[in-house]
C-alpha cells in the first residue's frame, strides 16, 4: 500500500458531531477525511473519487443503509466499508451486511484505537 | 253470503212446524227439526248448524239444557232457549250453558227474529274477540323474549314460556315467584327501587341489566326493558321484557381479557422500540462525548481542547434532557382514569419524539384548540398517541414531511387528528389496518420499517374502552389522517363483571 497519509476516507453519519469527531481523530494521525450526512451525498462523493475506507452509519434517514452499501460496492469494489451503529444489531443482519460487502463493524461507543486498528499501520 | 242454518229442537210438532215456516219466511234455512235431546246433540255433531233453537222440555232421556251443554262442549254453536217455563232452578241451570237468549212461548215473530239476529251478532263479535285474544296470546306466550307482569308488590302475575324457561321454572311455578326470589341479592335493592319509582310514576331508566337467580340457584345476566302495567290510568304493576345476555357478557369479558393481553404485548413492543431509539440516541451521545475526550487528551492545541470539552458539556446536557423527558413520560402512567388535558398528553409524547423527527426532516405542527378535559387512563392514551405519532414518522421515514396534530372539540366530543404527508395506505389495505397482527411494515434493515401489526389494533381497543373511536382517511402517495374521537363528560359506564 502507498503512503497511508494519502488514504482517502469518507465518514457517513447523520450526526454531524460524530463526523466532526472522526475528522478530529484522524487529523491527529495526519489523515484527510471527508464526510457526508446522508447516504445520497455519500454516493455522490463515492462517484467523484475512489475511497479506501468508508465508515457508514447503519441507521439513517433517506435511502436505506443496505442500498447505500450496495451502490458503494457497485461504484468501487476496492473500497473497504466499515459499518457503524448505535443500535444493537443481530448476527443475522450483520452476516447479511458482510455478504453485501461490509468489511468490518463498529458498535457505538467505540474508541479511537478501535478505528486505528482497522486502518493500515502508520510508517 | 250463505244464510245461517238453524237447528230446531222442539217436541211439539205443531210448534216446531210453525217455527220452521216462520224462519224460512224470514230467510233462515232450517237444517233439521228434532224432538229429543239426544237427536239434537247428534244433529249438531253431524250437520254443524250455525244456531240451535232449543226447547228446554224435550223427549228422550236428556232435556234441552243438558243437550245444549253437550253441544256447547262439542262446538262453538250459539244456543237460544225456547221455553214456557220460568221456574227459577231451571233458569239457573240454563244460565250455566251461556245461552245467547230466551224466547218465550207463545212465540212472536218479531221476538224470534230480533233474538236470532242479536245472537248471530254477538256470536260474530265474540269470535272476533276470541281470534284477537288467541293471536295476542300466541304472540306473547311463544315470544322469543321473556315477558313478565308483576303487581305493585312485585309478585309475578303472568309469565310467558320464555321467561319461565330463562328462570328454569314452569309457567305455573313462575306465578308463585316474586322479584325477591328472581333477582340476585346484590341487585335486589336497585331493582326494588326501580320498581317502586316506576309504580309511583317517577321516571326511571326503562332498560337495565341485572343478575337473575334461576330455580337451580345459578346466576344469569338479564337485560330488562320495563314499563308500567296499567289498568285505565292506574298503575297496577310493571311489565317486563327479559333477554338473557350472559353469553354475550362472557364473550365480551373474554374479548377484554384478550385485548388487555394484546395491549400488554404491544406496550412491551412499544417500550422496546422506545428503548431502542433512546439507546441509539445515548450511544451517539456517548460516542461524541468519549470521542471528544480522547481527542482532547491527545491534541496539543489548547484551543482544540476547549472546543472539544464544550462539545462534551453540551452533550451531557442533551443526555440529561432526554432522561428528564423520559421521566415526564413515565410519571404520567397510571392504571386508573383521571381527568386529563389531551394537549398535555400529546406534548408529553412529543417531548420524546420531536427531536428525533427533526433528523428525519419531519416538521411537527400543533393546532391545539382549547377543549374540555376528559376522563382517561393517561398511560393508555399516551400509548395511543405514541402509536399515532410513530406511524406518522414511519410513513414519512424516507422523504420527510409534515405531521399536523390537531385537537378540537366541544362539550360532547374531542377529536384529535394526526395528519402526515407520508406514503399513504392503499385503499384495499385500509379496511384491515385495525386487525391484530396486520401490518404494512416489515423487518428492519430490509429497507422497511419494523412493525408488530399490533399498534393500531391495541390503540383501537384502548379508544373503544374509552367509548371513543378511531377514524382513518388515506390517499396513496399523499398521506394519512388518523382521528381519535373521545366522548366528553359521559357518565361513567356501569361495569358489569361476572361474579361467582
Amino acid at each position: 500500500m502507498e503512503n497511508p497519509k494519502n488514504l482517502k476516507i469518507l465518514i457517513v453519519d447523520d450526526e454531524e458531531k460524530i463526523c466532526e469527531m472522526f475528522v478530529k481523530w484522524l487529523s491527529l494521525r495526519g489523515y484527510k477525511v471527508q464526510f457526508a450526512l446522508d447516504g445520497k451525498k455519500a454516493i455522490r462523493l463515492a462517484k467523484q473519487e475512489t475511497f479506501d475506507f468508508i465508515f457508514l452509519d447503519i441507521v439513517m434517514p433517506g435511502i436505506p443503509t443496505h442500498e447505500t452499501l450496495e451502490e458503494i460496492r457497485e461504484i468501487s469494489s476496492s473500497t473497504k466499508v466499515v459499518i457503524i451503529t448505535g443500535k444493537l444489531i443481530d448476527s443475522g443482519l450483520l452476516n447479511e451486511l458482510k455478504l453485501q460487502g461490509a468489511s468490518d463493524f463498529l458498535q457505538k461507543p467505540f474508541k479511537l484505537d478501535d478505528v486505528m486498528k482497522l486502518l493500515p499501520d502508520q510508517d | 253470503m250463505m244464510k245461517q242454518r238453524i237447528l230446531i229442537a222442539e217436541d211439539e210438532r205443531i210448534t216446531a212446524e210453525s217455527i220452521k215456516r216462520t224462519l224460512e219466511y224470514l230467510g233462515y234455512p232450517v237444517s233439521s227439526v228434532v224432538s229429543s235431546g239426544e237427536a239434537a246433540v247428534e244433529e249438531a255433531k253431524k250437520n254443524k248448524p250455525d244456531l240451535v233453537l232449543m226447547d228446554i222440555k224435550l223427549k228422550g232421556k236428556i232435556d234441552g239444557i243438558e243437550a245444549a251443554r253437550q253441544i256447547r262442549s262439542l262446538a262453538d254453536i250459539p244456543i237460544i232457549y225456547i221455553t214456557a217455563l220460568t221456574n227459577k232452578a231451571t233458569m239457573e241451570r240454563a244460565k250455566k250453558t251461556a245461552p245467547y237468549g230466551y224466547i218465550h212461548k207463545p212465540i212472536e215473530e218479531k221476538e224470534l227474529l230480533s233474538t236470532i239476529e242479536m245472537a248471530f251478532l254477538r256470536h260474530k263479535l265474540e269470535s272476533q274477540l276470541k281470534e284477537n285474544e288467541q293471536r295476542y296470546r300466541e304472540l306473547v306466550e311463544k315470544a322469543g323474549v321473556g315477558i313478565l307482569i308483576d303487581d305493585i308488590e312485585g309478585t309475578i302475575l303472568y309469565s310467558n314460556e320464555k321467561a319461565a324457561e330463562l328462570y328454569g321454572y314452569s309457567v305455573e311455578e313462575m306465578k308463585k315467584q316474586s322479584i325477591k326470589s328472581l333477582v340476585h341479592p346484590d341487585d335486589i335493592k336497585m331493582v326494588l327501587k326501580f320498581h317502586k319509582d316506576r309504580v309511583q310514576g317517577r321516571s326511571v331508566s326503562s332498560s337495565y341489566v341485572l343478575r337473575g337467580i334461576r330455580k337451580d340457584g345459578s346466576v344469569r345476566y338479564l337485560e330488562l326493558d320495563a314499563g308500567c302495567y296499567k289498568k285505565g290510568d292506574e298503575v297496577i304493576g310493571t311489565r317486563l321484557y327479559i333477554k338473557d345476555i350472559t353469553e354475550s357478557i362472557k364473550a365480551e369479558e373474554e374479548k377484554e381479557k384478550l385485548q388487555s393481553r394484546l395491549a400488554h404485548s404491544e406496550k412491551m413492543a412499544g417500550i422496546g422500540t422506545l428503548a431502542g431509539g433512546i439507546a441509539h440516541e445515548f450511544n451517539n451521545i456517548l460516542q461524541i462525548m468519549g470521542g471528544h475526550v480522547e481527542f482532547a487528551q491527545r491534541t496539543k492545541k489548547p484551543e482544540d481542547i476547549d472546543e472539544a470539552l464544550n462539545v462534551v458539556t453540551s452533550h451531557a446536557d442533551k443526555a440529561a434532557k432526554i432522561i428528564k423527558d423520559l421521566l415526564t413520560f413515565s410519571s404520567a402512567e397510571s392504571s386508573d382514569k383521571k381527568r386529563a388535558n389531551i394537549a398535555e398528553l400529546i406534548d408529553s409524547v412529543l417531548l420524546l419524539t420531536e427531536e428525533h423527527f427533526k433528523k428525519y426532516n419531519i416538521e411537527v405542527v400543533r393546532r391545539f384548540q382549547k377543549v374540555p378535559q376528559v376522563e382517561v387512563n393517561r398511560g393508555e392514551l399516551q400509548q395511543v398517541f405514541l402509536n399515532m405519532i410513530t406511524n406518522a414518522r414511519d410513513a414519512m421515514f424516507s422523504q420527510g414531511g409534515k405531521l399536523t396534530i390537531e385537537v378540537k372539540g366541544d362539550g360532547n366530543r374531542i377529536e384529535t387528528s394526526f395528519t402526515d404527508t407520508g406514503i399513504g395506505i392503499k385503499k384495499e389495505k385500509l379496511g384491515r389496518i385495525l386487525e391484530p397482527f396486520y401490518t404494512t411494515k416489515g423487518s428492519f434493515g430490509k429497507g422497511d420499517i419494523p412493525g408488530t401489526g399490533l399498534g393500531l389494533s391495541v390503540s383501537y381497543g384502548i379508544v373503544k374502552r374509552h367509548k371513543g373511536t378511531i377514524e382513518v382517511k388515506s390517499q396513496k402517495g399523499k398521506g394519512t389522517t388518523f382521528t381519535v374521537i373521545l366522548p366528553v363528560n359521559k357518565k361513567k359506564p356501569k361495569k358489569t363483571t361476572l361474579k361467582k
